[in-house]
């Protein structure tokens, strides 16, 4: 007999009678303060939040907190800060320079500050992690509150590739200290605009 | 029902009844105080917790049943001890369940619970004016649900140390782990003596550290494992059972 | 070595011990602080446990449904009855690719299957890519807990690991400074791999997906370069819908570390382009304990480490006490299903004091599988003889009053007579660091019998 086979029919011989599977609920909440919630959770994720009302001032904000940056990519067609054509690029291992990326994502949970990421935003998968740093934009309409309105709001198999981004990379690995930065994005700096 | 119309079974544990008799006693005068009429049926021994928890359930099947036949003709059974009181509602599911099983297991109450669920105390006629620090043995905390574990979400509670609170002069503290287990654990705090011996000294430094003159609690067993630490360190802090207490003993 | 005894040399450096219950009793207070900050918490833990109880009810036709889902995906899916069958379907895959080096991020179930010490025999080498893995790794331990591999090692012991395996300064201990090198390190390890490996925290029916969450983000570098993607999960991973991933993520990472969610919760679902993704589903075990009525619940399990971080066993004992793979409570009712004998110590590890019930996630009863575990083992005779004897004679003597008091008064008796010496000697291991009660004269009985009985 197969693993398969064998694993299945072990299942079926040992698994309890049928459970059923809860109601779904999705806990709103219409009283809370949505982006003020936000701003305390970058706090704790080590994160940044800074909000634009102008588009067009976008590029010298990010300017002024990533300086000096060399290889920067970006999925907003035509971003003047852009030197590193993502599109471009065959192997992912090639972008091991990059400096900093400016990605648009889908959309933010307030609850615990993650940014929505597919792979049509990453253009290349690897890209949001081996970047030395990481600017996000969202509109600030496009905020839910929790997860499970996150979960509501996307399709999750197509692309094949999505990823919740909650501040940058970090490890507590060491005596239970926070260090920033640990394989990935050093920083990440999420725009709200609108 | 009136208090003086209940038949009240006084149930005291094996080694409270061996080692502590003066917490049996105020047990006994407490519920006294409060109009009930109280019996201590004589034949009584252990709830077979002991057993059980070493993994030998089978071994205190008899006591189980002998603890049924001392105390099915009572409206309540009421000991000083969570853990205990725990055994018999949780764990005397192994003999069969007659009636009169059935209605030991739901009739057998904590004191503290007892007093403040059936007798609906309000108020004590006693001082204590000392330093207490309220150590909650884990089988009447998150076994029985007689206060708010830290752990869970919820509305904060807790039904001994609202008793306590009843109490003139008392100055209640605070631990910086309020419901932290003290590692008495029954065989355990034997077979694991080190763990065992450390967890309570860590509890009694909490209660140290925040100012406790006395400890008490509702479980002579972990009050037991926590006194001999201190007896044996020449600690200054009293450890004294919830009853003694809520009796108006003095230090 | 049994627990206690491993237990008791964990605690001779007393200082030692306190400076581990702390480390985690700091992470369990920043659990309980993140779960006060969700107002339905406890409505959460309950849907966690209705959709694992509905899983473990329909196992097979959900892991039927994610295999046809994840191949419509372009996913390829082997099954493994056990750790040897796993290792050796791993291994057939990256022979195939000639893969030489292969990038790991956490994943207990490898370390159950001991993936690495089979891969390493066969020539190709393996990097824990994890902080905490690797520093396990390169120290050549198991990791001590599932979330916190590295817990039980102190900044200057990592420090001294790195200075010999990572050429860092000596004496420095600065855990910023030591996981830049680690990152440094890693970094050439992961533009280097081959293939890569994860393992899967929820695996979706409805999608044929996976997801991993890591807070490093390790898990993603490694598989989103190497061509090749191996992800590693027991049966029990599998969750029925993408919604239901609303309730587990906002439970995992808060339970875990306090966090309101990992930095990183990725969701694989199909290789990127040009490359390879495997998933290697595993039985090891899990289809018996489902049969066992009273322990099936174990497999609720997420990995969180809540259990252990609440542990007052577990913080004063250390992960390497219980000699398994997965420490602590959950542990310790996982492990007497593998092997009863073994670990016949593991489910006496607790004083049942519940903490561990009252914090899992999912609402394991886990005090409470330990008192089920601690009956077979009795039952199994895996008990030491003395206790079962003593717990023979304790029950006879407590079902007999008479014998009961007679054995009482004559007890109280010696131990008022007997001199110190004899009472504190090496057998009574409760006086070692603890004085015993003084014996009354009198019983509690006594004393009612001369005063309330006219």
């Amino acid at each position: 007999m197969s693993s398969r086979k064998a694993i299945l029919k072990a299942i079926k011989k040992n698994k309890p009678e049928l459970s059923p599977l809860p109601e779904m609920q999705t806990f709103r909440n219409d009283t809370v303060d949505k982006l003020a919630y936000l701003k305390e959770v970058f706090k704790i994720i080590g994160g940044v939040v800074e909000e634009i009302t102008d588009t067009e001032a976008l590029p010298e904000a990010i300017k002024k907190a990533y300086p000096d940056k060399e290889n920067i990519c970006s999925n907003i067609p035509g971003f003047p800060l852009t030197t590193v054509d993502l599109s471009a690029i065959e192997d992912p291992h090639d972008l091991k320079d990059v400096d900093l990326v400016v990605f648009n994502g889908k959309f933010v949970v307030a609850e615990n500050g993650a940014v929505w990421l597919s792979e049509r935003e990453l253009i290349h998968r690897a890209a949001g992690f081996i970047t030395q740093h990481m600017a996000l934009i969202v509109n600030r309409n496009d905020m839910v509150w929790n997860m499970h309105e996150a979960y509501q709001k996307m399709q999750l198999d197509r692309p094949g590739y999505g990823v919740f981004v909650s501040g940058p990379s970090k490890t507590a690995d060491i005596e239970q200290s926070l260090v920033i930065g640990a394989h990935g994005a050093r920083s990440m700096t999420l725009y709200l605009v609108g | 029902m009136k208090h003086s119309a209940m038949k009240v079974a006084l149930f005291i544990p094996c080694y409270v009844d061996q080692f502590y008799p003066q917490v049996g006693i105020a047990t006994l005068e407490l519920l006294e105080k409060q109009g009930v009429e109280v019996h201590f049926p004589t034949d009584q021994t252990c709830c077979g917790q002991p057993m059980a928890n070493s993994g030998c359930e089978d071994q205190g099947q008899e006591t189980a049943k002998l603890f049924v036949e001392n105390f099915k003709d009572y409206d309540y059974i009421v000991g000083p001890t969570g853990s205990c009181v725990l055994h018999v509602r949780e764990h005397f599911n192994k003999i069969p369940q007659t009636e009169a099983v059935k209605k030991v297991r739901a009739k057998t109450y904590e004191l503290c619970e007892f007093l403040t669920d059936v007798l609906k105390v309000h108020s004590f006629d006693v001082s204590f004016p000392y330093k207490v620090g309220l150590h909650l043995s884990c089988h009447g905390q998150r076994g029985m649900r007689m206060a708010q574990s830290s752990e869970l979400v919820g509305q904060d509670f807790s039904k001994m140390r609202s008793l306590l609170a009843m109490v003139k002069d008392i100055q209640l503290i605070d631990l910086d782990r309020k419901d932290e287990c003290c590692g008495f654990g029954g065989t355990f705090a034997v077979a694991e003596e080190a763990v065992s011996v450390k967890m309570g000294k860590d509890r009694i430094a909490d209660h140290k550290k925040n100012g406790a003159q006395v400890l008490t609690g509702g479980d002579m067993s972990c009050l037991m494992h926590m006194e001999g630490i201190i007896k044996r360190k020449k600690e200054d802090v009293k450890v004294m059972h919830i009853a003694e207490i809520l009796n108006g003993k003095t230090v | 070595m049994n627990h206690p005894t491993a237990a008791a040399i964990f605690n001779k450096d007393e200082l030692r011990t306190e400076w581990h219950d702390k480390a985690l009793w700091y992470v369990r207070n920043k659990r309980d602080l993140s779960a006060k900050s969700v107002p339905e918490w406890e409505e959460l833990r309950n849907l966690a446990e209705a959709i694992k109880a509905n899983v473990l009810s329909n196992l097979d036709n959900y892991l039927i449904e994610f295999e046809e889902n994840a191949q419509r995906n372009g996913i390829k899916v082997h099954w493994a009855k056990d750790a040897a069958e796993h290792n050796k379907i791993v291994h057939g895959i990256l022979e195939k690719k000639s893969v030489k080096k292969l990038v790991k991020s956490k994943s207990m179930l490898t370390e159950e299957c001991h993936l690495n010490g089979y891969l390493e025999e066969q020539g190709i080498e393996v990097v824990d890519t994890d902080l905490g893995e690797r520093i396990v790794q390169l120290a050549k331990e198991p990791p001590s807990h599932i979330v916190m591999p590295a817990i039980h090692k102190k900044k200057e012991d990592i420090g001294t690991l790195f200075h010999e395996k990572l050429g860092t300064e000596q004496g420095a201990s600065d855990p910023q400074y030591l996981t830049e090198a680690a990152r440094q390190h890693l970094r050439v390890n992961f533009l280097s791999a081959d293939a890569s490996l994860s393992g899967v925290n929820f695996a979706i029916a409805e999608t044929g997906g996976i997801v991993v969450c890591t807070n490093e983000g390790n898990a993603d570098l490694g598989i989103n370069l190497a061509p090749v993607h191996i992800a590693s999960m027991g049966i029990e991973k599998i969750i029925p819908k993408a919604e239901h991933l609303g309730v587990f993520l906002r439970l995992l990472a808060r339970s875990a570390t306090g966090q309101p969610i990992t930095s990183f919760s990725s969701h694989f679902h199909g290789p990127k382009p040009g490359s390879e993704m495997h998933i290697v589903i595993v039985d090891n075990g899990r289809t018996e304990q489902l049969g066992r009525e009273d322990f099936r619940k174990s497999l609720n399990c997420i990995r969180c480490g809540a259990c252990m971080n609440t542990c007052p066993v577990y913080r004063r004992s250390g992960g390497h006490s219980y000699g398994y793979t997965v420490p602590g409570p959950i542990g310790s009712i996982l492990s007497p299903g593998k092997d009863l004998k073994k670990y016949s110590t593991l489910p006496f590890a607790s004083t049942l004091c519940g903490s561990c019930s009252d914090v899992c996630p999912v609402k394991i009863d886990i005090h409470t599988q330990l008192y089920k575990w601690r009956q077979i083992i009795a039952k199994e005779h895996q008990l030491p003889w003395s206790k079962r004897q003593a717990m023979k004679i304790a029950g006879y003597m407590f079902a007999h009053p008479k014998l009961y008091r007679f054995a009482g008064k004559a007890g109280r008796a010696m131990l008022r007579m007997m001199p110190r010496t004899l009472v504190y000697g090496p057998w009574n291991a409760w006086g070692k660091q603890r004085d015993l009660p003084e014996p009354p004269k009198e019983s509690f009985r006594d004393w009612y019998i001369k005063n309330r009985k006219k």
